[in-house]
């Protein structure tokens, strides 16, 4: 045998491989896109406006603790807080946790929210980095702010889950904007079945040129940054399509850090959220499932389709090569630190399905679809294969990625129907089909770089990111 | 009580009826299906005799349908947005015109020939501005918006709509004839009591107690509610506390009689929310329960709930109770019912094994006077750093509530 065929059956080998797993990762796309419609055709219902009056006037209604880490957010500090604070909903306080900012976040919550020293208790069950005070509001708000030493994002939570003092805790990003009646959507799942649901996710959109007044999304809008709708899009899709799909056979493995609501006593159970990894919102999720299949007690992690959080996504290819490496990097993480439940009968579907899906093609979808354009250009270059079929191949693949894509644009038309004129839905298909040209490749290089990253074992901190903060896209 | 088809009796390992799920995932299967036999349609029938090789072929008849199917997509999404579009501009258009003559019709001018005609064309935004009108007007007002939404067929069209297997529409149905307060409409409520959607019977709940003088009705509501989902009482119970002075008389009291233990906790807990002074004295037996769930849900209630004079006895029993749950609640009802005698009790449960006991402790001497602030100024300065903690944090509170008093 010689040299050149050898050569000829190794590349084969990888390229009918590559061609399998793009073949086997858009089935399972298509499937989860799928399911998602669906799912949310039959089960798409927010509480109506007769509904939510209903559950103001009703003393059952459970109380609510806002959780709102915040490192260095002096530019949208004020108005994600204000915001928070116009929620509809009877029962809610709003604990902001300064994790040792050196903008001046503290004192621009002082001023605007009239805080004054509390005696309020921060001792509780989970460990933190020493409190430095706490605050309330002089003004007849909920409001609570606890300034703290430098810890993470996960110590500042796990000091407002000290501090909370309602059976259920959301935790909200300071850069993000909460949906006016966000709470009486992600409510719902615990009101349905308190016994089972320990948590539930909600859906997380672009704010970026939106119109917003004090805090509050008043008019919704796509952008006028094609980056910013690329990214629009792709929330669609991770959230309408897989989210959806993972919900339906309680395999949900990420809450969004943005938006989740937990059941606090299981929150506390299990620990808290963990200060060693970039990815605590996964690695919480991860943990719960965990824990309570060991129990064997019956849980249910849901996700909802209602708009939630709004938040602010990056405008620069730059902040989104940090955000997607360091989300890349708790990925890897939470998958190597429960790596016992991969393809463990003893999770159920977590373990054989979820988990696995997770590994394979979450972690290390980016590295084989890498691989693959690599393959192809070296298959071209030493032409082991004709460019009429890279192209095709490409072309398919590429058409599929369109199809998912403008698939979720549609479901989001089903159901939500946020966007609201033919320019924004112009604009949201046409994104969802340029996106597949170029920045979904850009997206695959910067995983990969987090995948890198996470193996030679880089750890970081807040995941700061330079912001235009909301007053930017404010219009009065 | 409700819903005991096979769809809830099959359930998954998350408690979840298990055919919908397989329904549902069944139609993506088939999605996929009608995906890839359109491919191979297209690959036999129209590309294999021009395209010599099997896998080209198949690739490009792939390629096709995937185009096809954007391009079905985009029709699809622009004349949802159109429609929805011209919907939005024809409300711009009408809903004024419909406004006036309801204003006009609710003080007295019959308009009733104008807003047929307008019926006809636009029956949607009709119904809009009558429902709206329903909503917020009280009195004679309301009875003439009333009397015209039977002129105007839309409680025919509400009545058709019950039946719709879409459960918003049931709901929205159900929710739109309450609104006429009409008697005659309690069968088509008690029917909808039974459906399978919690909304939709939530909102039935809401519409029958909306009528007048049904005490056998709130009776059965009341019973009802305890027995159902969570989501059910809390849709319910705002409207269910107005009736709570005719549930003190017999349904309340009869809690006691029933044989499941979660109904008790339920009908207690409802008690408990509405925090009304109510005379119920068979409350007092259900705090020697042999279920702590039971005993701690009575003691909750005994805060607020009046019984034959035992329920200080009672409570300050608890605070004795071997259940931590109960321990809980009596330290909770000590604080609301400001039982001084309580004092060396909460002094002990400040060193309870249960922290959540020994927190609550803490408020609930802030509450009792110079002498329970007295022992938690002694805590503060307890090596328990969370029992110190609170401590702190309940004497400020009562200082700032008496600071704002005497303000």
């Amino acid at each position: 045998m010689t040299l050149d065929i050898i050569v000829h059956r190794v590349y084969f080998f990888f390229e009918s491989g590559i061609i399998f797993y793009v073949f086997l990762i858009n089935i399972i796309y298509f499937l989860l896109t799928a399911i998602g419609f669906f799912a949310l055709r039959r089960h798409h219902r927010a509480f109506s406006a007769i509904e939510r009056s209903v559950l103001v006037e009703s003393p059952l209604t459970p109380a609510v603790s806002l959780i709102v880490p915040a490192y260095n957010e002096a530019m949208s500090v004020e108005h994600s807080v204000a915001g928070m604070l116009s929620l509809r909903y009877p029962t809610y306080e709003v604990i902001v946790i300064n994790d040792g900012s050196k903008d001046g976040t503290l004192p621009i919550l002082t001023e605007k929210f009239r805080l004054y020293r509390s005696s309020r208790s921060t001792e509780g069950p989970l460990a933190t980095k020493a409190i430095r005070g706490v605050y309330e509001s002089s003004d007849p708000s909920r409001l609570v702010v606890i300034d703290k030493e430098n810890g993470g994002k996960a110590d500042a939570i796990n000091a407002g889950l000290n501090v909370a003092r309602s059976p259920l805790v959301m935790v909200v990003d300071c850069d993000s904007l909460i949906d006016r009646d966000a709470l009486f959507n992600i409510v719902k799942p615990f009101l349905d079945d308190p016994e089972r649901t320990i948590a539930v996710g909600g859906t997380v959109r672009s704010v970026n040129d939106c119109e917003v007044e004090h805090g509050i999304v008043r008019k919704i809008s796509t952008s006028r940054s094609w980056l910013v709708n690329f990214q629009a899009v792709e929330y669609l899709r991770a959230f309408l399509g897989g989210r959806v799909g993972f919900s339906l056979i309680n395999g949900l493995l990420i809450i969004s850090g943005a938006a989740g609501m937990f059941r606090r006593d299981a929150v506390l159970e299990i620990g808290g959220f963990d200060e060693f990894t970039v990815g605590e919102d996964m690695e919480l999720v991860v943990r719960m499932h965990r824990l309570w299949r060991r129990k064997k007690k019956p849980y249910r992690i849901v996700y909802i389709a209602a708009p939630v959080c709004w938040t602010e996504v990056p405008q620069t290819s730059k902040i989104l090569q940090r955000q997607r490496k360091r989300w890349q990097r708790g990925t890897v993480e939470s998958l190597w630190r429960h790596r016992e439940m991969l393809f463990n009968p003893r999770f159920g579907v977590v373990g054989m399905f979820a988990f696995p899906y997770f590994v394979m093609f979450e972690m290390l979808g980016p590295a084989v679809e890498l691989l693959g354009y690599g393959l192809t250009i070296i298959g071209l270059a030493f032409r082991i294969i004709a460019l009429p079929i890279a192209l095709l191949f490409f072309s398919v693949s590429v058409m599929f990625g369109v199809l998912l894509s403008t698939s979720a644009v549609l479901l989001d038309e089903f159901t939500t129907q946020r966007y609201p004129s033919w320019r924004h839905g112009r604009q949201l298909f046409l994104a969802a089909i340029l996106e597949n040209f170029g920045f979904r490749q850009m997206l695959t290089f910067f995983r990969v770089q987090g995948l890198i990253e996470a193996l030679k074992g880089k750890k970081g901190g807040w995941g700061a990111m330079e912001r235009r903060g909301f007053q930017m896209v404010q219009k009065t | 009580m409700r819903r005991g088809g096979r769809a809830t009796r099959l359930q998954t390992s998350d408690g979840q009826p298990i055919l919908p799920r397989i329904w549902i995932i069944g139609q993506a299967m088939l999605a996929m299906a009608v995906l890839v036999f359109s491919t191979w349609l297209i690959h036999a029938y129209l590309l294999h005799g021009r395209i010599p090789q099997g896998s080209l072929s198949l690739a490009v008849a792939f390629l096709s349908m995937q185009l096809i199917s954007i391009l079905l997509q985009l029709v699809i999404s622009f004349s949802i947005k159109r429609r929805r579009e011209s919907i939005e501009e024809r409300a711009r258009r009408t809903q004024p015109i419909i406004q006036q003559y309801l204003a006009a019709h609710v003080s007295g001018t019959d308009h009733t020939e104008e807003l047929l005609k307008l019926c006809r064309q636009h029956r949607d935004q009709v119904e809009i501005c009558v429902v709206e009108a329903l909503t917020t007007l009280k009195g004679f007002g309301r009875e003439r918006i009333a009397a015209l939404s039977e002129s105007l067929q839309l409680v025919d069209v509400w009545r058709t709509r019950l039946s719709s297997r879409d459960a918003h529409r049931r709901k929205e149905a159900v929710e739109f004839l309450g609104f006429l307060q009409r008697t005659d409409l309690r069968p088509v409520f008690e029917k909808c009591l039974t459906d399978p959607d919690v909304l939709v019977s939530a909102a039935a709940c809401r519409s029958l107690l909306d009528l007048p003088d049904l005490p056998d009705t709130v009776a059965h509501l009341f019973r009802m509610v305890i027995e159902g989902p969570l989501l059910l009482r809390t849709m319910v119970a705002g409207e269910l506390r107005k009736h709570a002075l005719a549930l003190s008389k017999k349904a309340l009291p009869e809690i006691g009689e029933e044989t499941e233990e979660s109904h008790i906790v339920a009908g207690l807990g409802l008690m408990e929310s509405w925090q009304r002074a109510l005379h119920v004295p068979n409350v007092a037996s259900l705090a020697v329960h042999r279920s702590a769930d039971v005993r701690a849900a009575a003691i909750r209630s005994l805060a607020f709930v009046e019984t034959n004079g035992d329920a200080e006895f009672l409570t300050l029993a608890a605070l004795e109770d071997r259940s931590p749950e109960v321990r809980l609640a009596a330290v909770r009802a000590c604080s609301e019912r400001r039982l001084l005698p309580a004092i060396p009790s909460l002094k002990r449960q400040l060193h309870s094994d249960n922290e959540a006991c020994a927190l609550a402790a803490c408020d609930a001497l802030a509450t009792l006077g110079e002498e329970g602030r007295g022992i938690l100024q002694d805590c503060v300065l307890s090596s328990n750093r969370r029992l110190a903690a609170r401590a702190l944090e309940a004497l400020a509170a009562v200082q700032v509530a008496e600071s704002a008093m005497s303000a």
